[in-house]
This record gives C-alpha cells, sequence and structure tokens, in this order.
C-alpha cells in the first residue's frame, strides 16, 4: 500500500515540478505564442503573484470617494509591457476619472521590481519612484518640482 | 461707446492677473496667449458629462468672469440620489485648471495655483446661491439660500475636516441651492 502509494506520489511530484519549470522559463524568456512577446513576460510582476498571467495588464488606484460631494480624487495608473519596454496611462480623478494620459519614461526592473515612470503634465511632470508588490504600488510621487515628494500607495485594481 | 471700449482694453495693466493685480473688470475679460483681450471662457475636460442645470451653468460663466479667469471644468453631472451629491441633480461642478494652471496633481496641490484658487473661491463666496464651495483654499458651505458661506475649519472636528479638504486639493468643487 505505501509502496503503490510512493508509486503514484513520485510522478506527481516530478510533473508539477516540470509545469513549473516550463512556466519560469517560458515567461523570463519571452519566447513562445505571440501574445506572450507582445504584452511581455513580466517576470517581475509574475513572480509570486499567482493571479498575474501573461498579458495582463496591472491597474493601481489611490483614488478615493468623498462623503459630502461624491467627488473622487487621486490617480489610475494602468502599466502595461510592449515590443520595446514597458509603458502605461495614468487617469487623474477631479471629481470624476479623466480621460487617460500616456505615462512616459516608464522602467520596472525585474529583479527588485523597481518601478519609476514620469505623469506629463506640461512644464511639470510629475515623478513617481517606488517598488511594485503583487497587491500595490507604493513609493514617492514627486507631483511638482517645488513641492516634496509624497509617500503614496497605490492598491491593485482587479478586474 | 465703442471707442471707450477699446481704449480701455488696448491698456491691459489694470487688469492682468499675471502681476497678481486682483482688480476686477466689469467686463469678465481674459486675456489670450498673444496679449489679446476675449471674454473668459468655461470649458470641460473630454468625457465629463456637462448636462448640468442652466442655473449651474450661468453660475459657473459668472464665476469665470468675475474673477477674470478661464475655467476648465472637470466633472459636472453624475449618476446616483441628489441626497448623496449636488453632482447627480445637475447642481454642481468642478473646476481642475484655472487659466490653464492645474490646481492640483493627485493628493497634492499645486503652489504655483494658489493665487488663482483663493481668487476663483473668494469670488465664489460673494455668490448667494453658492452652496459648497470647497477646494485648497478652505472648506465654504452656506446652510440655506441666501446665507453666507461658514468656513467649515473652526466648526469640524479635525477628522471630518481632514475627509473634505484633502481630497480637493486637485480641484475646487461648486455647489448650488
Amino acid at each position: 500500500m505505501v509502496l503503490m502509494f510512493s508509486g503514484i506520489e513520485r510522478p506527481t511530484t516530478r510533473a508539477l515540478l516540470v509545469m513549473v519549470l516550463i512556466g519560469c522559463r517560458s515567461q523570463s524568456s519571452g519566447g513562445g505564442p505571440p501574445q506572450q512577446q507582445t504584452v511581455g513576460d513580466l517576470p517581475a510582476v509574475a513572480t509570486g503573484c499567482p493571479d498575474v498571467a501573461v498579458g495582463d495588464t496591472l491597474v493601481f488606484s489611490d483614488v478615493r470617494s468623498v462623503e459630502q460631494t461624491g467627488d473622487l480624487s487621486g490617480f489610475q495608473f494602468a502599466l502595461i509591457r510592449g515590443d520595446t519596454g514597458w509603458g502605461g496611462v495614468s487617469r487623474e480623478a477631479a471629481g470624476e476619472l479623466g480621460p487617460p494620459m500616456p505615462l512616459v519614461e516608464v522602467t520596472i526592473e525585474a529583479a527588485s521590481r523597481a518601478t519609476a515612470f514620469v505623469v506629463p503634465n506640461g512644464p511639470d511632470s510629475s515623478r513617481f519612484s517606488g517598488t511594485m508588490s503583487c497587491d500595490s504600488l507604493f513609493g514617492w510621487f514627486k507631483a511638482y518640482r517645488s513641492t516634496p515628494a509624497r509617500w503614496s500607495v497605490y492598491r491593485r485594481v482587479r478586474s | 461707446m465703442s471707442r471707450a471700449r477699446y481704449e480701455r482694453i488696448e491698456n491691459p495693466r489694470p487688469l492682468s492677473l499675471n502681476r497678481g493685480v486682483t482688480f476686477t473688470d466689469p467686463f469678465g475679460l481674459c486675456e489670450d496667449e498673444n496679449g489679446n483681450w476675449r471674454r473668459c471662457t468655461v470649458t470641460w475636460v473630454g468625457g465629463a458629462n456637462a448636462d448640468i442645470t442652466q442655473e449651474t451653468r450661468d453660475l459657473a460663466q459668472r464665476l469665470a468672469d468675475s474673477a477674470d479667469v478661464d475655467l476648465l471644468l472637470s466633472s459636472g453631472r453624475r449618476e446616483g440620489s441628489c441626497d448623496d451629491s449636488l453632482h447627480n441633480c445637475g447642481m454642481a461642478f468642478d473646476i481642475s485648471k484655472i487659466n490653464g494652471v492645474d490646481i492640483g496633481q493627485g493628493w497634492v496641490y499645486n503652489p504655483e495655483a494658489h493665487a488663482l484658487v483663493q481668487q476663483v473661491q473668494n469670488t465664489a463666496q460673494r455668490f448667494s446661491e453658492v452652496r459648497e464651495n470647497f477646494g485648497p483654499s478652505g472648506l465654504y458651505r452656506s446652510p440655506s439660500s441666501g446665507q453666507p458661506q461658514a468656513w467649515l475649519w473652526p466648526l469640524w472636528p479635525d477628522r471630518r475636516r481632514d475627509r473634505l479638504f484633502w481630497p480637493h486639493q486637485n480641484h475646487i468643487h461648486i455647489g448650488m441651492h
């Protein structure tokens, strides 16, 4: 009975290990189906984030509603990996969510998950510099040259 | 008549907001990028529902004219019950830019907009039909039509005040009675 059980368990474990390795390799190498190459391998994001699949757009937000007026305030960021690197869009809520505006200089380091981008805003662009986790994007948001950077946490919005 | 107006327009010095002068002209004139005077404008951010009541629309234009500024509105009518927000009745609007200068980014107030924000909120305080005047310069509310707007800071406990104050760092909310 014990031998029988061991006999069944061994291939199952091996199979699981092979599946994980194949999954990691296909994600980190960027090879495979065209959609993986187009949208990005998301190695840094996918590591330890079981609900993040290749091709997902990651949305983070600190938008909150005001009780008395119903106004929304804050930012929503969507990060996407394209052919030439990372890109994204921001939507500012100033009463309600505004139209999407492209982010520039988006960089995400695979190993450290260090994340940075610029929100273009005329001559005085806002900058974010921080770290991405499975559930949030957190770091310093410097809105204007003349204002101090503000510690900000953007929770992940799951669709 | 037209000559008198022409002469006034030709001398922009007393009307220039860029020099920090708070003088209000009787025409509601703003300066374009070429230095010419024109009517102050109220425009909307794309996607915002501009279907507010005519009275609210008139109020936005009068506010722009009286403060001598161009206003960009980022929110107007929204879905929901009137009990929850004046926006839901088309009786409120949010201002995100004044003369093209953004009031703030997210939760951060733009110091460059300080004088303009003060100018708009101070002007709005003079309108008896304004019920809610919330922005980075302060939180003001009128209890009933015709009553002056009271400054909420000394009246409200900190936590309640903060919940209203910090989300209004990137826009001014104006609601009507």
